[in-house]
């Protein structure tokens, strides 16, 4: 629920950034002591009138503020004390976890149960009081006689009763125990305990209204940073395992602790579906309402502004009457909204032309076929249609060279060789990005030449579905199939294309040597 | 003579200069790009209040259908300019897979996952990471389940193509994500792969705060007219972060300044980059030896060790992380202001990236290169070639982070 966190890092900098001035001001006023003073001295602050007792209204109120926050804090450690102790299903957990024991701690106080404390059984008495009472309990008897001195495991010397020696010591044992299980935490075993004590402290709080923050920020004062950290883990793999069966994640199923800065509108949706989609709710119906108010104090400002102009109208009215003049005519042009200023033909034109090209240009891209889609289900190549002049061109190419007119005729004497570039290029805005120069491309423009016999190859089965049912082993075949069946196309698309896919020409030319071999006929 | 001819005609292309696109509108506010409103709302949540420059220019385009190179400065928002764009494509009526999301590294694939699910989140929409080093079997119950994205790494959706868990018939949108990584030699062909399964004509997109000129060359093969918006590399570098360097005459000196700099990197969070996973081990050995509280990660820990570590990174716990260049790209954790190239890239691009993990959107960072005598010289050779400006660290290093 908490929208607004500020990380702990951010803090911690603005700390050290307070530290450090508040060292350069020490320093400061060691070096320049007299100075301030004098200023000081000179210096008489001329308060407004009022101001004292405001501060003393300020002063108040903030400690109030101070008073809730300690006691709502204390509340809460109350509400964790207590809970520890009654929680007796997870004893063993706690006792590992914290050095006292609130399991024993919550028996001992079961047993007591409404006895009060000043008539205590002498057969059952509370380790705590026993010390304190000793003194004047037993004062007949010789103290120096019973009190022994004794060094527990943690290495501090105690001191006790003779006749509570026994009891002392095994308790020792037993903390020494518990000392070392949790140094030697075998994670495999405890991990569910720990992840079990987790969420149980999570979900209980939840119950309660200490559930404003995380269980393990607020247990943070007991708990080392290898703990938490340990815990943290522990809870991040429950938080796993929750949602390994769950068909909806959403962002707060992954955000595991993450300290992100989100917007002021972020919203901490609920990690249940259910209470999820209620917040949803909610927020959608605040939303609407919100709109609905929005909404009624516009039409209601449009109403009060129509008002204050009729009532402005009628104002003139009766001034001009008073002049003598009839009264202002409807003057509906003013009201009206300002024409659009119209478009000129100009513009028009201009704007159907970009759409024009627009539409063209969309329409090549859909005809565009990519190079690596050449082979799936139903892409054929792009179908190049030659111009006459790129026909002519061919056909001459292919003719031999003795039926070709002498070279002496100028190209400029044949119609049919003089507008190609023109032809070509007659869109500027080419799909390709090239800096090539037209000529080059007009050599090679036989496109049907090679395709009409490999044809037979790209049908071959290369579509997805088919190739998916080929398991790993040939799976490099594949790849190297589609490699060849590009290096193919390639060599047969035709040469005007070919800037548009540079780097293949070092593919094609492989390929094309590659199969010199054995399809040398085909070689022109 | 055709070879010639055709070495010419490659020659040519590499000579041609890749330009922003001329037709390249700007919608300069989020409210303006007519998107969803669960969508715009998810987007005000998340913290974006105005788009930024690549936001303002790449959205539309993406939302129109149009083929997409997208380049921008490290930490300016390109992740969220896909991601608002894939959630406005979407239908979410549909439970399919519509848009495939390739990363180069499982933790920035797990992140774009996540920040889908961010400025999604008023939408519902359902994305599921699909990265190597997790179970198969789980994987494919999630696909299953359904799912509108699936951001992953190309091996493992390769794999759950092949298995067909994960249907392409919906796809309509392939992004690659750190594209020119992902058109690198080591993995041009598994998107190979993954495009030959996908429905002919796709949209693509390609988004990277480094485009190399041999990348944009290739990707006329699987992008029809894209739109193209591109930076220049002197405009590359951020000017909040500013960058240093430490000259060590020896390579164990580095050791103990990065010591002497320990309390500078603990001011908030700092990233430590070697070259080397062994480097990696060694140098997190070495510190915590000299009882400096470090994490490390690699790709050769175990993947639910790296996301234990991503997570306490990401939350705050740890606060120096030392690692290799997984983690140079696109990794986003507020928090990091500091870089230190304890070794230096072993190329310019990832200088950029590295240096791109400090001073997210905005913030300010520091990135510090230790070099040797005979680094110096690549490192001015970076620095010439972003024109900008790598100075010798100051002393008040502290206070510009």
């Amino acid at each position: 629920m908490s929208t607004y966190e500020i990380s702990k890092s951010s803090l911690l900098s603005l700390k050290a950034e307070i530290l450090r001035k508040q060292e350069d001001v020490a320093r400061a006023k060691i070096e320049n002591d007299g100075k301030i003073r004098t200023i000081k001295k000179k210096y008489t602050v001329k308060k407004n009138k009022g101001i004292e007792n405001r501060e003393i209204n300020d002063l108040t109120e903030e400690d109030h503020d101070l008073l809730r926050l300690s006691k709502s804090r204390l509340e809460a450690k109350t509400k964790l004390y207590d809970k520890l102790s009654k929680g007796s299903s997870t004893n063993e957990e706690n006792d590992r976890l914290y050095l006292v024991r609130f399991g024993a701690k919550g028996m001992l106080a079961s047993d007591q149960g409404p006895v009060p404390p000043n008539d205590l059984p002498d057969d059952l008495p509370p380790v705590e009081e026993e010390e304190a009472y000793s003194d004047f309990e037993d004062d007949n008897v010789n103290p120096e006689d019973d009190w022994v001195e004794y060094t527990d495991s943690l290495g501090r010397s105690r001191k006790c009763l003779r006749r509570d020696l026994a009891e002392f010591k095994s308790r020792d044992a037993d903390l020494r125990e518990i000392a070392e299980k949790r140094q030697q935490i075998a994670p495999s075993r405890d991990k569910e305990k720990r992840n079990e004590l987790a969420t149980a402290s999570n979900n209980e709080r939840q119950d309660k209204e200490v559930c404003e923050k995380d269980p393990i920020d607020e247990e943070s004062e007991i708990i080392s940073g290898d703990m938490r950290r340990h815990m943290l883990r522990q809870q991040w793999e429950k938080e796993e395992e929750a949602l390994r069966d769950k068909s909806d994640i959403h962002y707060q199923n992954v955000l595991f602790n993450e300290a992100r800065q989100h917007g002021v509108g972020y919203y901490a949706f609920s990690k249940d579906e259910e209470e999820r989609a209620q917040q949803q709710a909610a927020l959608n119906k605040l939303r609407v309402e919100t709109e609905k108010e929005q909404k009624r104090a516009k039409d209601l400002k449009t109403i009060r502004e129509q008002q204050l102009a009729a009532r402005m109208k009628a104002a003139r009215n009766r001034k001009r009457a008073r002049m003598g003049l009839p009264p202002e005519e409807d003057d509906v042009e003013s009201n009206a909204p300002p024409e659009e200023p119209t478009e000129t033909p100009e513009d028009i034109e201009k704007q159907n032309k970009k759409a024009e090209e627009e539409r063209r240009l969309n329409a090549a891209r859909k005809r565009h076929v990519r190079p690596w889609d050449i082979g799936k289900d139903g892409v054929r190549p792009e179908f190049y249609e030659m111009t006459q002049h790129e026909w002519n061109d061919k056909k001459r190419k292919e003719r031999p060279t003795e039926f070709a007119p002498p070279t002496a005729y100028s190209a400029r004497e044949f119609n049919s060789m003089r507008s190609l570039d023109t032809d070509i290029h007659s869109s500027n805005k080419s799909l390709k990005f090239s800096s090539m120069d037209s000529k080059r491309k007009l050599q090679n423009l036989n496109p049907y030449k090679k395709t009409i016999i490999h044809e037979t190859e790209l049908e071959k089965p290369n579509n997805p579905e088919e190739s998916s049912s080929i398991q790993d082993d040939d799976d490099d075949d594949n790849s190297e199939r589609n490699d060849r069946l590009l290096g193919d196309y390639m060599q047969s698309r035709p040469r005007l294309y070919s800037p548009e896919y540079p780097t293949s020409d070092a593919e094609q030319h492989s390929a094309r040597e590659e199969r010199s071999g054995n399809s040398s006929s085909f070689n022109v | 003579m055709a070879t010639k001819s055709k070495n010419a005609a490659f020659e040519d292309l590499s000579n041609v200069e890749f330009e922003t696109s001329e037709d390249v509108e700007v919608v300069d506010s989020f409210s303006d790009m007519q998107l969803k409103e669960e969508l715009t709302r998810g987007i005000y949540a998340y913290g974006f209040e105005k788009p930024s420059a690549i936001q303002q220019r790449a959205i539309w385009p993406i939302i129109k259908g149009r083929d997409v190179i997208a380049q921008a400065q490290s930490g300016t928002g390109k992740t969220a300019t896909f991601s608002i764009s894939i959630l406005q494509s979407i239908d979410l009526t549909v439970r399919e897979t519509q848009v495939l999301c390739l990363s180069p590294t499982r933790e920035l694939a797990v992140q774009i996952q996540k920040v889908i699910l961010a400025l999604g989140d008023f939408l519902n929409v359902q994305c599921h990471a699909c990265i190597g080093g997790t179970n198969l079997g789980e994987d494919i119950r999630k696909l299953d389940y359904g799912q509108h994205v699936v951001s992953g790494t190309p091996g493992r959706v390769y794999d759950m193509i092949r298995r067909r868990a994960l249907r392409t018939r919906s796809v309509r949108m392939l992004v690659l994500d750190e594209a020119d990584e992902m058109l690198n030699k080591g993995f041009k062909e598994q998107i190979y792969d993954v495009y030959r399964f996908l429905p002919p004509s796709t949209q693509v997109v390609l988004i990277s705060a480094t485009l190399p000129h041999e990348i944009l060359e290739i990707t006329s093969k699987f992008m029809t007219d894209p739109i193209r918006i591109l930076v220049k590399r002197d405009e590359l570098t951020l000017e909040g972060i500013k960058q240093f360097f430490v000259a060590v005459e020896r390579e164990e000196w580095k050791f103990d300044t990065l010591c002497d700099l320990y309390d500078t990197l603990t001011i908030t969070q700092a990233v430590i980059f070697c070259n080397t996973k062994r480097k990696v081990d060694w140098l997190t050995e070495k510190m915590r030896e000299s009882n400096f509280t470090v994490s490390a990660m690699h790709g050769d820990m175990p993947q639910k060790e790296r996301d234990n570590i991503m997570k306490e990174f990401r939350s705050g716990q740890s606060r120096v992380l030392i690692t290799t260049d997984v983690w140079a790209r696109g990794i986003d954790v507020q928090q990091v202001s500091l870089v230190i190239n304890y070794d230096l890239p072993n190329n310019r691009e990832l200088y950029i990236h590295r240096i791109g993990r400090s001073g997210r959107f905005g913030r300010k960072g520091v990135a510090i290169n230790f070099v040797k005598s005979d680094d110096i010289r690549i490192l001015r050779d970076i620095e010439q070639y972003y024109s900008t400006q790598i100075d010798e660290m100051p002393m008040n290093v502290a206070d510009l982070i």
